[in-house]
């Protein structure tokens, strides 16, 4: 029930973010074969960027000049960001928007244990996710046609297996805020906060060697560009840190909204 | 077999006040008051039973079963109504009340309609653009919709106008026919005295009495009141002059008396005095608890 309802009232949202962030993706994928055909030159170009501002982005190990390398610093970052702030604001809203508008006092008086309410919203949350990535897997590798080298397709295929893991993990945290709050604004600030710090964190952590602890402390970093272009994909750990903050963020948020005074 | 019963019931709010040690229970097919200023604990009580909150002491059990452990099974053969009724401002009335139904089964859409049309809603507006009397409407439905076995109502007829209001309870008495138990608080004690059987009363939290509505009215008070003729100087009763005077209040030529003392007596004394009319009536629950609040020192602010 209550899983078809939030499917149902977020449809319209997500297709909007689907074919923004999808129009996105092509839009920036469509300018690389005129990159690509100039390769030397936008080569070139880069040595005007300062180095550390190259390598925030993954421009000293990716290259442009490949379709995975552009893909890694043009959009990767831009796919992995928009994408958080879309699971934020979703998430966040989940369970702290029926105490907002007041609508948790009909919800829970139905037959309806607070751990399937939760449970079901979660899991609509995962679902719309799925649907925004599955949108940009198409997209990503319908856009290989604009290459005409042969494209590293697992590359590309790590890339967004990785933004749907970051997805997923941005939206258990914001869940968990959203099981602990009271106010959707409030929560929706705070999620949306946490996705910005954790972007901010790990672009100064790039700029300097001097930062560089700060991309541990950062979701983003699990989901570097240049990192999984160099390892040929995620890291066990990363993947695993990720999974464990899903994980106990969620139970968290079902731990404590199962006891949670509702407020009338 | 009691359908409700509360045990030493407490709820503690750190600062804010909630109820304490609450005890009461209801039978099964008694319509049933829970009265109060505003305030004084009644949503807090209700609120409990729903598990929407946990008490902080005590225990409550519906149908037998405890409220936190079996919620889920008590809250299937239950019909809430809120104070304030909040719902989603997308849906429609009736996607509303399908959403609700779907809960507890397959969604009777001829009983919806019914219902819809006893309390003269319109089902394919959408709750954004619904009044707020219409909205306690559409609150009304989706609690008698799937026929509960216990309905509990927050304060059911706020909102609603005079004619609604008679609606609203000729659709409850039909419940109780059918054999649900219906416990519903109120501020509002005219109403309270026209459906229930028995009523309890509650004020700052605590309980003061669970009392039939008939031993309440039928305590030997008696409302008098005395209109002072044109010519006359009105005048209260003198200390002494008439014993059993609980309370009087004398507004421009009406003297209104709430009087527990012998008949004899009253006519004698109204027999010396200048009026015009007078009525000797039963009081109403009103004046009974206004009597009650008075002397417990406290403020009827319902």
């Amino acid at each position: 029930m209550i899983f078809r309802r939030e499917l149902k009232s977020n449809a319209k949202g997500l297709l909007i973010w689907s074919l923004v962030l999808g129009a996105l993706v092509l839009l920036m994928m469509s300018v690389y074969p005129s990159y690509a055909a100039e390769t030397r030159k936008a080569e070139e170009m880069l040595e005007l960027f300062p180095e550390p501002l190259a390598r925030v982005f993954g421009m000293d190990t990716l290259n442009l000049g490949t379709y995975t390398g552009f893909y890694g610093v043009e959009v990767h970052l831009i796919n992995t960001l928009v994408g958080s702030v879309y699971a934020a604001l979703l998430a966040a809203g989940m369970l702290a928007r029926e105490e907002n508008d007041r609508t948790a006092e009909f919800l829970l008086s139905k037959p309806v244990t607070r751990t399937s309410a939760a449970v079901q919203k979660f899991a609509a949350v995962l679902a719309n996710l799925l649907i925004l990535n599955a949108g940009i897997t198409v997209v990503s590798f319908a856009c290989t046609g604009f290459a005409d080298e042969a494209v590293e397709m697992d590359v590309l295929a790590w890339y967004v297996l990785a933004a749907f893991l970051l997805h997923a993990a941005v939206a258990s945290v914001s869940f968990l805020l959203s099981a602990l709050m009271r106010r959707t604004r409030s929560t929706v600030s705070l999620a949306l906060g946490v996705v910005f710090l954790s972007y901010a964190l790990h672009v100064i952590g790039g700029l300097s060697d001097r930062f560089e602890f700060l991309r541990h402390v950062s979701l983003f970093s699990f989901t570097d560009a240049a990192a999984i272009a160099k390892n040929g994909g995620l890291a066990g750990a990363d993947v695993a840190v990720m999974a464990l903050i899903g994980v106990l963020s969620i139970a968290g948020a079902i731990g404590y909204y199962r006891i949670k005074d509702i407020a009338g | 077999m009691a359908i409700v019963e509360l045990d030493r019931l407490t709820k503690r709010y750190g600062k804010r006040r909630g109820i304490e040690g609450v005890t009461f229970s209801i039978e099964e097919g008694e319509i049933f008051g829970f009265i109060g200023p505003n305030g004084a604990g009644k949503s807090t009580t209700i609120r409990i039973l729903l598990n929407l909150i946990r008490p902080t002491a005590g225990s409550a059990r519906v149908f037998g079963k405890d409220v936190v452990r079996h919620s889920r099974d008590i809250r299937r053969e239950i019909g809430y109504l809120p104070s304030e009724v909040h719902y989603y401002d997308d849906m429609k009335a009736a996607d509303l009340l399908r959403y609700s139904a779907g809960f507890y089964g397959r969604p009777d859409e001829a009983r919806m309609r019914l219902l819809a049309e006893r309390l003269d809603l319109d089902l394919s507006r959408r709750i954004a653009d619904l009044s707020l009397g219409s909205r306690k409407k559409v609150g009304i439905i989706q609690a008698l919709l799937h026929r509960p076995r216990l309905l509990i109502l927050d304060e059911p007829t706020g909102g609603l106008d005079p004619l609604m209001q008679h609606a609203c309870f000729e659709l409850l008495r039909e419940e109780r026919e059918r054999g649900a138990t219906i416990f519903f608080s109120s501020h509002i004690l005219g109403e309270v005295q026209r459906m229930c059987g028995r009523v309890a009363l509650i004020r700052d939290g605590r309980l003061v009495r669970v009392e039939s509505v008939s031993g309440l009215v039928g305590s030997g008070y008696k409302s008098v009141t005395l209109t002072f003729a044109g010519d006359s100087r009105p005048q209260p009763v003198r200390d002494g002059d008439l014993p059993g005077v609980i309370r009087q209040d004398l507004s421009g030529r009406v003297l209104t008396l709430l009087y527990a003392g012998g008949v004899r007596e009253l006519l004698d004394y109204v027999r010396r005095l200048p009026l015009a009319d007078i009525r000797i009536a039963e009081p109403s629950l009103e004046e009974v608890f206004l009597h009650e609040y008075q002397t417990d020192e406290g403020e009827w602010s319902g």
